[in-house]
């Protein structure tokens, strides 16, 4: 039986990849989001990647440990993983569930994300500069 | 409705399961706070279904005690069991780097946590949350 | 044969309710003063009602629900508690008087009727005391709830800048109630950086600084850092004693401490400036200027 599943549409913004979690993701669908993102970053080579959740109510292990595994593969091909948006309620029970998401740098907003990309990224072109 | 039973076999009823959750903690009278642990420890009940027996149910309702109520959730499955329970609620044996049991999780989210199995006979999980 | 009580009560209603009335009027306190005639009367109708009810049907319930629902309307009136018992009072001394009359020259039949007016109006008497006990809990719980809301505020001192001054013992639901306090502020004031003073906290044990900790990581998830002032030397002690790791938590001494890095980590810095008169004030500048 075939599942439906859902695409979630990956944007590019300057040197970054945005993506915008608007629906309730079933497993399945969560690890077509990994591997979709994986071969964006392969394909842009992207500074950086926000994942924004905004829209998330519920936010269990699986996607917790899924988005940490994100972090972790997208920093070994250099880009760097922002997650925006976080709910309150979110956050109280990923830190109740003992979930950390070390290594993700995380921001209040979309907004407040980019600019921290932005900022990084010029930081780095300086140094490396 | 104040009881409901649904039958947990992918990842599609994972998701309807704590919707339903949530719905059902929100009619009773739980904060948003209280909402997601609950939704959030359906989640993580009912995933552990589909992995670990392929299929069974959950049991959502509504309960009291003396002058207090709450939300009980039940998930049952004629899965393999568990042969050491204690060791599975153990923290630290959930987070190895594969899919871990999300027990020990649930647990601290929820007020009254208990679980019954049987190795060849099945798994059967009650959590209770109560309002404030 | 003499009639019943419920059928004494009936026959006379009005001439009792009028007396009640009247009694009322000049002993109760001030809200029963304060009322017109056309006020007054309905609210004795209304009490003599739920005795005649109550006798007829053989039910105290009838009467101690007449007082429980009369009482938790007018619990906001001072003296709600004093002027039931002076209906109730009343009540019993005109329909007493009522039964002697009656039954005057019926020893049993008065004994009878005296005994279940005694039974219901006392029944009713300890009916009043109990709503008043539970309405008044009801306020202090109240009060107590309201009070630990208001003991955890949440402070913008700048831009971007939170404080949580934290005051008293932290008990696991006050430990929640904060959480859910900071996150709720971070997200309204948009703040990226919190400090955390527990310098009014006494006693700082394992369960309060892992409530502290989870509050920390909770934050970040939202973009916030943390920084924890007010740490004492004993708190120090205690801390590194139960082995809390408090690595990447950044902590300073005091408020005044804090918010300078905090405004540090924004590029901002607090330098002195001169008025007119010379008098030095400080402002917030940006830094390196």
């Amino acid at each position: 039986m075939a599942t439906p599943l859902i695409r979630i549409p990956i944007l590019q913004i300057e040197d970054f990849l945005v993506a915008s979690i608007q629906v309730a993701l079933h497993d399945r669908s969560a690890v077509q989001f990994r591997d979709d993102l994986l071969q964006r970053i392969h394909e842009t080579k992207a500074k950086g990647l926000i994942i924004d959740l905004t829209a998330v109510d519920i936010v269990d292990s699986f996607i917790g440990r899924l988005i940490g595994d994100v972090a972790e593969m997208a920093a070994l091909m250099g880009t760097r993983v922002v997650v925006s948006g976080l709910q309150p309620a979110v956050a109280i029970t990923l830190t109740e569930l003992g979930l950390e998401l070390p290594g993700i740098i995380t921001a209040l907003n979309l907004e407040k994300g980019i600019s921290i990309l932005r900022r990084l990224t010029r930081q780095e072109e300086e140094d490396q500069g | 409705m104040s009881e409901r039973t649904l039958l947990i076999r992918s990842d599609l009823d994972i998701v309807s399961a704590r919707v339903e959750g949530r719905d059902l903690a929100k009619a009773l009278g739980f904060g948003t706070i209280d909402q997601a642990r609950i939704a959030t420890a359906i989640s993580e009940l009912t995933r552990n279904i589909v992995l670990y027996a392929g299929e069974g149910t959950v049991t959502l309702r509504a309960i009291e005690r003396g002058n207090k109520r709450g939300i009980e959730v039940v998930c049952e499955d004629h899965g393999p069991g568990i042969e050491d329970v204690d060791l599975v609620m153990r923290d630290g044996y959930s987070t190895s780097r594969g899919l871990g049991m999300g027990l020990p999780g649930a647990k601290r989210l929820m007020d009254e946590f208990e679980i019954q199995s049987q190795v060849g006979k099945g798994t059967r999980v009650t959590a209770r949350k109560w309002l404030r | 044969m003499k009639p019943t009580l419920a059928a004494l009560l009936a026959e006379n209603r009005p001439r009792v309710v009028q007396e009640l009335a009247k009694k009322m009027g000049e002993r109760a306190g001030p809200t029963y003063a304060a009322l017109s005639p056309e006020e007054l009367l309905p609210r004795m109708e209304a009490a003599f009602e739920a005795m005649y009810q109550a006798v007829d049907q053989g039910k105290p319930e009838v009467l101690n629900d007449f007082v429980s629902a009369s009482m938790r309307q007018r619990m906001a009136e001072r003296y709600a508690l004093e002027e039931m018992q002076t209906l109730l009072s009343l009540l019993r001394q005109v329909v007493l008087g009522l039964v002697d009359s009656a039954y005057g020259d019926v020893p049993e039949q008065r004994l009878a009727a005296s005994r279940t007016v005694e039974e219901l109006s006392h029944g009713a008497l300890q009916q009043a005391f109990q709503v008043y006990l539970e309405a008044y809990e009801e306020q202090v719980e109240l009060q107590r709830r309201t009070l630990s809301e208001l003991s955890t505020p949440v402070i913008k001192v700048y831009e971007n800048v939170l404080v949580l001054p934290l005051v008293g013992a932290i008990d696991t639901e006050r430990a929640r109630r904060i959480m859910e306090e900071l996150l709720t502020g971070i997200t309204r004031h948009q703040a990226e950086l919190v400090i955390i003073d527990i310098t009014g906290v006494p006693v700082v044990d394992t369960a309060v600084a892992n409530h502290l900790i989870q509050t920390i990581k909770a934050a970040r998830l939202l973009g916030a850092r943390s920084i924890l002032v007010g740490i004492s030397g004993e708190v120090a002690q205690a801390l590194v004693h139960l082995q809390i790791d408090l690595s990447g938590v950044v902590t300073r001494s005091n408020l005044q401490a804090g918010i300078e890095y905090a405004l540090e980590q924004m590029g901002l810095e607090i330098v002195p400036r001169s008025l007119p008169t010379g008098v030095p004030e400080e402002a917030v500048e940006e830094a390196g200027r």
